[in-house]
């Protein structure tokens, strides 16, 4: 393989990566992912709290409604209108549903890196 | 590959948005004005539009926190004197991890304790005013001391003492349980002075029909709703008469950092951190199981007997976390090292088994079908974690993962596997893994 194909071959990777990032429709200030239903999660939910609790905590639809009536009950969260519940629910079940995580996920590694025997 | 965009560093926090990890961090989203003033009040808007959302907790907020919410905090801002490698876990109320590899320390520096907080932590503490009441039905009177009082009066012990919190790991459970998605680093072993608890009650007078402890701080509920108590746990006075069992004001020889619990906190080590209050004001002796928050519901129990994972579980079906179970950790490597053929691996990290000792640690690098039996030291005293170190071989290339099971003074070893499920995801204590590669 030549120099200049490959010099190709990566513009199209780097071109195709920016690409898939961008489709992740990712809000940079809070990380939620922008769907139908954003503006009313970041608006009802992260004022309070951290948009890294919802990332973070994955659930069904009855899961997301017993968190919500959680902090309901325990956590001062003011009675939420039908239509505004409706809206944070399908929201959260449709793009932080649960994942089938089996018995242990494989480890998660950031960095490889050389061990050098001083450290 | 999960959440590690979110799990940002204290620092990071603060240098991407101060204004709001100030408030997040110290609770100062209040504002005591409704959420019409508010957004009429254009000296606020940035506020508004840092949010970019309404307040639906106004009501409830305490007021009078704004001003230090706006003050300049963009320059190098530290919490507490955390490690800025600490994890954050959840930001209201704080909750931050340490990662594997800074618990190496055989005792846990102050900036590498993890942070677990159920309420917000006071602010203002005078420390000359600072009270700690004794009440309750089986005390034989009730009675005061100051922190003075309290030095003064009572002999003064230091132990090693590791503290963990029971939703370690609680990130691992499937299905997934709310709450905060701890990995590993919620555990930590510092040394801490203080007084034994059992002198303090025992100079007042214990009545026989005493059969628990519980704690009261000085941190506020998350809500802002005064008369709301954050939590408040405890211990059965077998725990509480232990030697071990302190009330301390010093932790590695200074004072507790304010995340920590300064100036006072219960230490009952080898339990699940929640019966260690902190910010400590009162302690009451019970004639029954304390019922303080955080006592019932589901809080801190597991399923009496084993449940399938996602079931639901009535009250009366849980029973209460006492000693946590016995668990190790890798602290060096940290994960993802690469070393040459033939190179052998070093190893080390610490053992702890709740109320027991450890009795062995064994490591393998082919995911447990052969182990080998680590160095183990013995703990600095009763209740302190115990280190071990080890050396590895590699039988060729290629990608490995270690893996480290403790084994308790009764025989019991960790699983490989994540445990049994429970409703509110406890007591993870599956092997710590660290990934390597042979090149």
């Amino acid at each position: 393989m030549g120099v200049t194909v490959r010099i190709k071959i990566c513009f199209l990777l780097l071109f195709f990566t920016q690409q898939l990032m961008a489709q992740q429709n990712i809000d940079a200030k809070t990380g939620l992912i922008i769907d139908q239903g954003f503006d009313t999660v970041k608006s009802e939910c992260t004022v309070c709290h951290s948009a890294k609790l919802i990332i973070q905590n994955k659930a069904t639809r009855q899961g997301w409604l017993e968190t919500i009536r959680w902090m309901q009950k325990t956590q001062g969260l003011r009675q939420l209108t039908a239509e505004t519940e409706q809206e944070i629910l399908a929201y959260l079940a449709k793009n932080y549903p649960p994942e089938q995580k089996g018995r242990r996920t494989n480890p998660v590694v950031e960095n490889w890196y050389w061990l050098n025997r001083d450290q | 590959m999960k959440n590690s965009n979110f799990h940002k560093g204290i620092h990071e926090l603060y240098k991407e948005d101060p204004e709001k990890a100030d408030q997040l961090i110290w609770g100062r989203e209040a504002h005591p004005i409704s959420r019409r003033g508010f957004l009429k009040k254009s000296g606020l808007w940035a506020m508004s539009a840092a949010l970019g959302a309404n307040i639906p907790f106004a009501d409830n907020m305490p007021g009078g926190l704004i001003p230090a919410a706006f003050a300049d905090t963009s320059d190098s801002f530290n919490i507490a004197g955390k490690h800025p490698g600490l994890i954050v876990v959840n930001d209201r109320p704080v909750s931050a991890e340490t990662p594997a590899h800074l618990l190496d320390d055989f005792v846990t520096p102050a900036d590498k304790l993890f942070i677990r907080n159920n309420g917000i932590p006071p602010q203002n503490i005078d420390l000359a005013a600072w009270m700690l009441r004794i009440e309750g039905e089986s005390i034989k009177s009730h009675a005061q001391f100051s922190l003075e009082d309290l030095k003064r009066k009572f002999k003064h012990y230091t132990y090693q003492l590791t503290i963990e919190c029971a939703g370690n790991g609680r990130s691992e459970f499937n299905p997934p349980v709310p709450e905060g998605q701890w990995t590993v680093g919620a555990v930590g072993c510092p040394e801490w002075t203080g007084v034994r608890l059992r002198d303090v009650l025992e100079s007042i007078g214990i009545k026989d029909d005493a059969v628990y402890i519980g704690y009261y701080g000085r941190d506020a509920h998350i809500s802002g709703k005064p008369g709301h108590e954050p939590i408040s746990r405890g211990v059965p006075m077998s725990k509480a008469l232990e030697d071990e069992t302190l009330i301390a004001w010093a932790m590695n020889g200074a004072d507790i950092p304010i995340m920590n619990g300064h100036p006072l906190r219960l230490v009952c080590g080898g339990w699940s951190g929640s019966t260690s209050g902190k910010w400590l004001n009162k302690i009451v002796v019970r004639n029954k199981v304390h019922d303080g928050e955080k006592m019932t519901g589901l809080s801190y129990k597991l399923p009496c007997h084993p449940v399938e994972p996602g079931d639901k579980v009535t009250e009366k079906d849980m029973c209460i976390i006492e000693s946590m179970p016995v668990k190790s950790l890798i602290t060096y490597p940290k994960t993802g090292a690469m070393i040459k053929v033939g190179q052998k691996l070093p190893l080390r990290g610490h053992a702890w088994a709740g109320d027991l000792s450890v009795s062995a640690v064994d490591i393998s690098n082919d995911f447990g079908i052969t182990w080998q039996r680590c160095n183990l030291q013995e703990p600095k005293n009763r209740l302190a974690w115990q280190h071990w170190q080890a050396e590895l071989d590699f039988p060729g290339p290629g990608y490995y993962e270690v893996w480290a099971r403790a084994t308790n003074s009764a025989g019991k070893m960790q699983p490989m596997v994540v445990p049994g499920w429970n409703p509110k995801g406890y007591l993870n204590n599956a092997c710590h893994r660290i990934a390597v590669k042979v090149v």
